[in-house]
Parts: C-alpha cells; structure tokens; sequence
C-alpha cells in the first residue's frame, strides 16, 4: 500500500448513531481497489455488513454516504452515492447526486461515511475537517431543506456544504429523497426512499466544511487527459450535448414527445399533445433565470445542465434549481398537466419536502388514472383527481411528503397505492419503484435496462438511450454512420449488459456525471482514472469486469432480500397493450423475448440466479 | 500590454474550475481553499461571482504593506509578492476591498493571484466565458459600442 493517497483522500468515517460514536478508519485498500469507491464501495460495505432481510427502516440498515476516486476532479467528478436498502423495492438503493457536497466531503479528509443504528432524537452530523461532532436537530426537525439548511449554514459554516432530508424523510414517505445545497440551487440524491432511511434513523443531515487538498498521481498527464474529454464535449457529435447546455435537460422534452415516448397520462400513451407547452424553450423563454444558456453547474463541470427558475405568476411564484426533464415529465405529461408555473411549483415543494420528483409524479399519475376507472373512491381523495388537474397535482405532492390524509398512501408509492385499490398493475414501476420517462415500447434496449437494473424502475444506471435515441457515441453503437433502431431488439441485450457494466464502475464508482462521457471513448475514462491515482488497472476489460462485479454484488444482495426473477418485469400495460398513437404507434415491449437472453448473456440461470462459474469468475465467492 | 482578468458573473455558473485550475496549477493539488480566486456565492439569489485580484492601478495592499513586499511587475502588470520581504502580518488582507488577498496557512504568509506570469489559467479554462483576459482598453470599448449600439436602435425607433 502507498503511504501517500492519490484520488482518493484514504479515509472514512463510521458514525454509530446509536451509541454517538465517531470513529475514523483507514480504507482497506484492497476494497477500494476492487470497487473504486461510490456505489461499487457502497454495494460492498452493505453486501458485507447488512443482513439484506433486515427491514430498511429498522436501525440494523446501514447507510453509506460515498464519493468515488474522481470526485472533485473536472470534467465533472462531482458525484456521491447513498448507498442503502431500499424502503421502496426492498433491494439495494443507491441514489447519486451532483453539486459540492462530494467535493467538500473529500476537502475534508474523507472518501466515505457509514452511518449505523438510530439516534435517540434527531441528529445532524458536522464534519469540519478533521473535527466532528453529532449536534441536536431538534430545532430544524419539520423543516424544509431550504430552511433546514440556511439554519445550519448559519451555526456551522456559511463556507458549508450540507445533505439534508425534508419532512418526506422525516415520515419516511417511501419516495423521500436526500437534498444538497438547498439554499445554494437543489440537486437530489432521489431514488430508492434513501431519504427515509436517513428519516429512521433521526439523522437529519451532514454537514461538511472541508479546508485540505486532495492529490492526484500524474498530474501533468492527468491535465492532458482532462483536456481530451474536454474536446468530445467541445465537439460533441450531433448529440443532446449541446442541448445540455442551451436548454438543460428539459431541453429533450421535445424530443422524447417526437419520439412518440414522453410518458402521458400514466404512460397510457407517448405522445403529450401539451408538450409545447412545458418544454425546454417555453421554459427558456418564460421562466429560465438565464434564458437559454447555463446558470449553474456542478463541481468541476463544464456543462452546466442546471437550470434556475424564476416564476411571477401569482400562486406560483417563486426561485429555485431546476426543473429537469425527469421532473418535468413525471410530475407534467405523466399527470396530464401542461401547466409549466405548477409543474415548476410542484418541482419545487418536491424539493422543500425531500421527495423524489419521479416517484412523486408517476404516483400522482397512477392516483389519477385509479379515480378515473373507478377504483378509487372520491370520498376518499376529497374531490374529484381527473388528468390534467395541477391544482389537486400541487395538494398531493404536499399532502403526499406530509403523509397528510390520503397522502398517507400515497406516500407508500404508486405500487402499494394501487394494490390497496385492487390496481397493482396500474403503478407504472419495476421493483415498486418508479419509472422515469422513457415508454419502454418505444426505446427497447432502455426498457431492458429498466426491467433489469438493481434499484428497479431506473434509467441512470444504463443510460441505453444514448446509443437508442440521442445520438452520442458512448460506448461506440451509434456513429453518424451507424444508426441505432430505438425500436429493435437485436443487439440489445449485450448493449444493455455493455452499459450496465459500463456504468457501474465509469461513473457511478468514480463518481463521474454521465453527460460529459457521452462522447467519450472508454479508454479515455481509464487513462484518467489511472493518471489521478496512480494504480493500473489494466484496461477497458479489466474495468468492465469491475463493474459487472459490482453489479453483480448487487443482484447477490436483492435475490437474499427476496427479490426473485419475478421482480424483473415492466407493468403488463407495456407488453399487452400497443402503443396507441405517435411514431412508436403499435409497438409492445418484448420482454419474453428478451429477458431469458439476458439471463443467459450475465453467466445466470432461468431464474436469474448467477451460476457458480460465474460467482468464481468474479471472486464473489 | 495592460491586460487583466475581466469577471462577467452573468456567466458564471460556479462549475468552480477556475479554483481547481489554480489550485493545481500553483500548488499540486485540488486545493479551493488554497486557490487564488475564489467563486462566491450569494445563497437563494443564485448569484455566482469568482473574486481574484483586480491589479488595481493604486492598490490598497501596496500602500499597506509595511516591508515593501508588494510591488507591480511592469511586464506583466501584476501586483507581485516577495516572499522573501513579507512578514505575514495581514494588513493586506484586510486592506484589500474584495477579500481577494489570500493567506496560506503553512507559510503563514501573504498569498496573491500573479497572473501565472501573464497568462491566467483559469481565464483559459473557463468554459463559460465568465473570465477574460482583456486589454483594459478593450473593455471600455465594448461597454461603449454596447452602449451607443442602443442609442442606435432608439434612434430608429422614435424615425429621427
């Protein structure tokens, strides 16, 4: 082992909540090594310490809060991962997010933190450099992360960088989300309810003040490095790239509608006749702080995809980060509302509450279609919940982070709301948890990834849509002379074990962003690794071995916590029901077609168990 | 040559690269807080400015220092420091209007933006056009083209 540490600082904290204990530890170089850091360290530490029977909410989970070897690295190593089970699908959670919180995390001395038990009353953890303490949270306990975090930056340090839950995590709502830089523009560590377990274990936040260096090996190579991923974003391919940074996210709203596979009410169709009216340029002309140009980034980014808000409209008025594509699907066509000012409200409450604006929206989306077949009572909602209602869109996203009333369901997710009615298939979820916006019927290798990945109904964990229908050359399928068909099967079951692997290690175990490695070769991702720690890894292949490790680890964990091949499937709507219109019109999902090949291609058997050879293969054994 | 580094905050986004610029650039390692400029933020009002060192023509941390340590370099036109003359004593970091004087706590001496000798890093690593390196006459002259451009337009507006 070297004594000095490149890319990673070397150490990380263990906080018993519990008994109030702090320890710092040295990393096990071994681990890192192996699993890089973020998600691939998280998905070891639980695979190693939890019980995957334990119940999420119960003090017996663990919760890793870990940034990767990367992160505060540019072009945009910025990310961190709350690794933990899931109150949500039962399996393992591991929801990224950007910002400066990682960075500041790494300033401080640490790679990572592991948070035990329950305190006895509401906590916060305070990390200024080396010193820490667990301080009293009573007093912001009920509190929005807005303000939550302004009182925390007012009594720690205004230099500060925090992660906290809202009220949402508090009521360990199953779709709470963890928030950083609250005050600062939120970014969202989203999915899987890791909000809720921070809520059970009376943690409401962390906040980190960090004064050190971090080292890299080969820091003139890794300059140089740097400077070539920069020219793929420079010179991107006729890719959403340079849509990022015009229109952010929201920016590919549009296209997905002309696509025929923006989500609509409840994913009944892809087409969302309202989309002109909550896309990126209604938005950049309306509402955008900065009209069509970048108004914010994360740590070391170039891209500067973040998005400010400004709205006048009285009733909705209001500044705030966002809103993304993901948001602005979920909670606008996906409920049938194209009303932009309330779909930006509805972003921002998500935000206050700590509750993941996808599983909130498709949950609204799934509440609406149960009413509107009769399902679901009027006299228990309060009123009638017709598609396209944003005012009873903006009363359950509160209702729903309060647990007030029917929001007490709600709050469960769209997959126990619609078995309470007699609808389960009516949640649009994998795993119980959410889908993003990608109808599956029209996006086939995305709809794999959905069916397939760890976390459940997931696209960042296989962005397979960056071959199927953006257009960049991650990975190497798509080319200006090869085209991709978003609507066929063949080839895309390697593609999307290709990016799953990819993914595991690239960017969710570096801690890199995906958007700036869309046009960048794997190679150069490796370079780059090895020129900021100063260890070989031995290539692509060696990496990607890495990371269906990782992966692998985490199906490992989900099968023992009774997830079974059952669990791997799209709602029936997707397979039994064509498209009814737009360009993706006629097409199903064929998952029976797909699946079993997926299995075979991972080394797994029928029932999606991975076999001894390749346990063995992976030194999982 | 009387060039300096022009902010525009309007296009800052605070991605932050200018301190890992300079931090590795000065020192070796990603270092904001050893980093001569510094992005501020303005919480709630998303206000991002990156604060560094405005070579000012009289400069307040010139006329503090009371050893001489800080003096213009006239190639560069960079208000330079002499390590060796300064005592540590801070008066220039409390002299200067922008907080933009840094201290390095292991010398526990003055630190200062020194141009990187007449070619900033960080103005060649913003992406987002929120630095340039400009000549100072080249400032003025944009704010006054921008400016009668507008005189223009209101002239044919109103038909005179």
């Amino acid at each position: 082992m070297t004594t000095e540490n490149f890319g990673w600082t070397g150490k990380h904290i263990r906080v018993n909540l519990t008994a109030s204990t702090i320890t710092v530890c040295e990393n096990d170089q071994r681990i890192m090594t192996q699993y890089l850091g973020a998600r691939g360290v998280g998905a070891k530490y639980m695979w190693d310490e939890v019980d995957p029977k334990t119940d999420a909410l119960e003090p017996n989970n663990k919760l890793i809060v870990a940034t990767g070897p990367l992160t505060c690295m540019p072009p945009a190593g910025n990310r961190t991962y709350f690794v933990t089970k899931s109150p949500l699908t039962g399996g393992i959670a591991n929801a990224g997010v950007g910002g400066y919180f990682g960075a500041e995390l790494k300033f401080s001395g640490f790679d990572f933190i592991i948070f035990e038990g329950r305190a006895k009353s509401p906590v916060y953890l305070w990390i200024n450099d080396g010193k820490m303490e667990l301080r009293p949270a009573d007093h912001i306990w009920g509190k929005g992360t807005e303000d939550s975090e302004e009182i925390l930056l007012a009594e720690t340090d205004p230099m500060a960088h925090i992660a906290a839950i809202g009220p949402a995590g508090e009521n360990m709502v199953r779709l709470a989300n963890v928030i950083t830089g609250g005050v600062t523009g939120a970014r969202a560590a989203g999915r899987g309810g890791v909000g809720a377990v921070m809520g059970s274990k009376h943690l409401k936040a962390v906040v980190v003040r960090g004064t050190g260096g971090v080292k890299i090996a080969d820091l003139k190579t890794f300059n140089k490095n740097i400077s070539k991923i920069w020219k793929y974003w420079e010179d991107p391919s006729p890719s959403c790239a340079q849509g990022l940074g015009q229109h952010g996210t929201i920016g590919v709203l549009s296209f997905t509608n002309n696509l025929g596979i923006l989500p609509t009410r409840n994913f009944r169709t892809g087409v969302f006749e309202g989309a002109h009216k909550i896309s990126g340029e209604t938005f950049a002309e309306k509402y955008s702080a900065r009209g069509a140009r970048p108004s914010k980034a994360c740590f070391g980014c170039p891209a500067g995809c973040a998005r400010l808000s400004v709205v006048n409209e009285p009733g909705y008025e209001g500044k705030g980060e966002g809103p993304e594509y993901e948001s602005v699907a979920s909670l606008g066509s996906v409920t049938g509302v194209d009303h932009l000012p309330a779909v930006i409200k509805a972003g921002r409450i998500c935000n206050d509450m700590g509750m993941d604006t996808i599983s909130a929206g498709v949950t609204v989306g799934c509440a609406m279609e149960l009413y509107e077949i009769g399902a679901l009572p009027e006299k228990d909602i309060g009123y009638p919940l017709h598609f396209g209602d944003h005012e009873a869109l903006l009363d359950l996203v509160q209702k729903m982070a309060t647990r007030d009333g029917f929001g007490w369901i709600m709050g469960e997710g769209s997959y126990r709301l619609g078995e309470r009615y007699g609808h389960p298939e009516l949640s649009m979820s994998v795993k119980k948890q959410e889908l993003p916006n990608y109808d599956p019927r029209g996006v086939k290798g995305q709809g794999l990834a959905f069916v397939t990945n760890n976390r459940g109904g997931d696209h960042c964990r296989a962005e397979v849509n960056c071959s199927e229908i953006y257009e960049t050359t991650m990975l190497g399928y798509w080319s200006p002379e090869k085209d991709v068909d978003a609507h066929a099967i063949e080839g895309k079951v390697e593609m999307t074990i290709h990016y799953q692997d990819y993914s595991a290690w690239a960017y969710d175990s570096l801690g890199f962003c995906y958007f700036l490695l869309m046009d960048t070769p794997e190679q150069d991702v490796v370079d780059l690794l090895e020129s900021a720690t100063g260890i070989k890894f031995g290539g692509v292949d060696e990496l990607n071995k890495q990371g269906e490790r990782i992966f692998t680890l985490e199906r490992l964990f989900n099968l023992r916590a009774g997830l079974s091949a059952k669990d791997d499937t799209l709602p029936k709507r997707f397979l039994t029901e064509p498209m009814p219109d737009g360009p993706s019109k006629g097409q199903v999902f064929e998952q029976d077609q797909l699946l079993p090949d997926y299995y075979r291609m991972r080394g797994w058997d029928k029932n999606g168990i991975p076999q001894k050879e390749k346990i063995d293969e992976l030194d999982l054994s | 040559m009387t060039k300096q580094i022009e902010i525009n905050p309007e296009r800052c986004t605070a991605c932050r690269i200018c301190e890992f610029t300079c931090s590795t650039h000065n020192f070796g390692e990603i270092n904001p807080l050893k980093s001569r400029i510094k992005v501020r933020i303005i919480s709630r009002d998303f206000f991002f400015y990156p604060v560094v060192c405005q070579q000012c023509g009289k400069a307040p941390c010139v006329e503090v220092c009371p050893k001489d340590a800080l003096s213009r370099n006239e190639t560069t036109g960079a208000i330079e420091l002499s390590e060796d003359d300064c005592i540590g004593c801070r008066l220039c970091v409390k002299a200067c209007p922008f907080g933009a004087m840094g201290f390095s706590k292991e010398t526990r001496l003055a630190d200062k933006c020194d141009l990187c000798g007449g070619d900033p890093e960080c103005v060649k690593h913003c992406f987002y056009g929120a630095l340039e390196f400009k000549e100072i006459d080249k400032v003025s002259e944009k704010i006054s083209m921008e400016y009668i451009k507008k005189i223009k337009d209101a002239m044919e507006e109103v038909e005179i």
